[in-house]
């Protein structure tokens, strides 16, 4: 696991040194439906319900979930 | 009776809605109702409001919500009251958020829920940037809770948990219709992680009888999860995504998390979305589903059969439509839960309606 977050972390790293979306190109990346929870309620009720039904959790948010198109 | 909340849950079920951007919000206040039902005879019935103000570089959100719990469940109802339970749980959260950049945000949360044998407080502070162009979108976010439990029927029972945490976040945009998300999260709780009202069954050597002992687990439970997410724009109406989680823990829980999302815009602004999830985990390393005979219980034991063999699977229908200025989400699913190693009531089955409105301006 130590191992896969650590590769996880290097790719993470490599791709924001080489990829560059600009601002005229994130036409279907401003679509609602591409922000991360597309329905916020929802995934913190699922959330929720999960937490006491399951033994483990952790790590289900997103940074910034959006396209940065503003 | 602790029934539907714990500390890890708190935090989980924030993460989502209150992740600071580095942009300020729309001001918003929206209304959800939520129902759970399920075969075992649990139903909770959740209403809960959110709203958000923002004026230039400061925004304020505030949380209220409510679970109203029935149950009848072979969980919830012990020797001690082998009768249907009624309760309900209160919360109430605020957050601060402000831009001191117009690339950084910074958000400082607060978060009570009460009980009447469960309170719970938190505190969390999170840092989002923007970075290379708003290609990729940075979040650090630190917390700290503190659980404190009593038992009805037991005046003299005290637990207490402290907990603290690390959520570090990268959204990056991969090309003009993909966003790759990854998080890890490690976490530290220390303290009391039973209930009160579960107990471990130990049968006395070659005798008919058996004696009841409370549930003793390590106080101390570091985890540390990981998740990657992919977002892709499909065609000019569709959106998919799939989601990948592993969990290990110092219990020697192993966890794997599946999810697969569609989503399609509709004429009129309507949306509809499909997800589909599945989970499968080992067991806790000190949970047994039938403690060893002898004299005296095994010095780490529990009953609780979410620390064991399980797996669940979820699908769920959302629809979304815009009346006016105001937006409604309604969704309905399905959860399956099969605790592989349980004695008692091994399968679960239960239904989720939710009904959402939200006005923004």
């Amino acid at each position: 696991m130590r191992r896969a977050v650590a590769l996880a972390c290097a790719l993470a790293l490599t791709l924001t040194g080489c990829v560059r979306v600009r601002p005229h190109q994130r036409q279907r990346l401003a679509d609602p439906a591409m922000a991360a929870p597309t329905w916020p309620t929802l995934e913190r009720a699922d959330e929720h319900t999960r937490e006491v039904s399951e033994g483990s959790g952790g790590a289900t948010g997103a940074g910034g979930g959006g396209c940065g198109c503003n | 009776m602790r029934l539907q909340l714990s500390c890890r849950g708190l935090v989980a079920a924030l993460l989502a809605a209150s992740t600071a951007r580095a942009e300020p919000p729309p001001d918003e206040v929206s209304g959800t109702l939520r129902v759970y039902a399920d075969d075992d005879h649990l139903t909770v019935v959740s209403p809960s409001a959110h709203g958000q103000v923002a004026a230039a570089r400061l925004a304020v959100d505030l949380d209220v919500a409510v679970d109203a719990v029935s149950a009848a469940s072979v969980d919830v109802m012990t020797s001690a009251s082998p009768r249907a339970v009624t309760e309900r749980r209160v919360e109430a959260g605020v957050g601060v958020t402000t831009w001191p950049d117009a690339r950084v945000a910074v958000r400082l949360g607060a978060l009570v829920s009460h009980e009447h044998d469960y309170d719970v407080l938190r505190g969390d502070a999170t840092v989002t940037a923007e970075l290379a162009e708003r290609n990729t979108t940075l979040a650090l976010r630190g917390q700290l809770e503190l659980d404190r439990a009593t038992a009805v029927g037991d005046p003299t029972f005290r637990g207490e948990r402290r907990g603290g945490g690390v959520l570090a976040t990268a959204t990056q945009l991969i090309d003009r219709r993909t966003i790759a998300d990854l998080a890890i999260d490690a976490r530290l709780a220390d303290g009391w992680h039973g209930s009160p009202y579960r107990s471990v069954i130990v049968h006395a050597l070659d005798q008919p009888t058996f004696t009841r002992w409370p549930e003793a687990t390590p106080a101390v439970r570091r985890a540390l999860a990981a998740a990657v997410r992919v977002r892709r724009a499909i065609g000019e109406r569709w959106v998919g995504a799939a989601s990948a989680r592993g969990y290990l823990d110092d219990w020697d829980l192993h966890s794997a998390t599946a999810t697969l999302e569609a989503r399609r815009a509709l004429p009129g602004a309507a949306r509809l979305g499909l997800v589909a999830r599945g989970y499968l985990q080992d067991g806790a390393s000190f949970w047994r589903r039938q403690q060893p005979d002898g004299a005296m219980p095994p010095a780490l034991r529990t009953a609780d059969r979410t620390l064991g063999p399980m797996a669940s699977a979820q699908l769920e229908v959302i629809g979304e439509r815009g009346l006016g200025a105001a937006r409604v989400v309604a969704a309905v699913g399905g959860v399956g839960l099969w605790y592989l190693d349980a004695a008692a009531q091994s399968r679960r089955l239960a239904i989720t309606t939710t009904l959402s409105v939200t006005w923004s301006r």
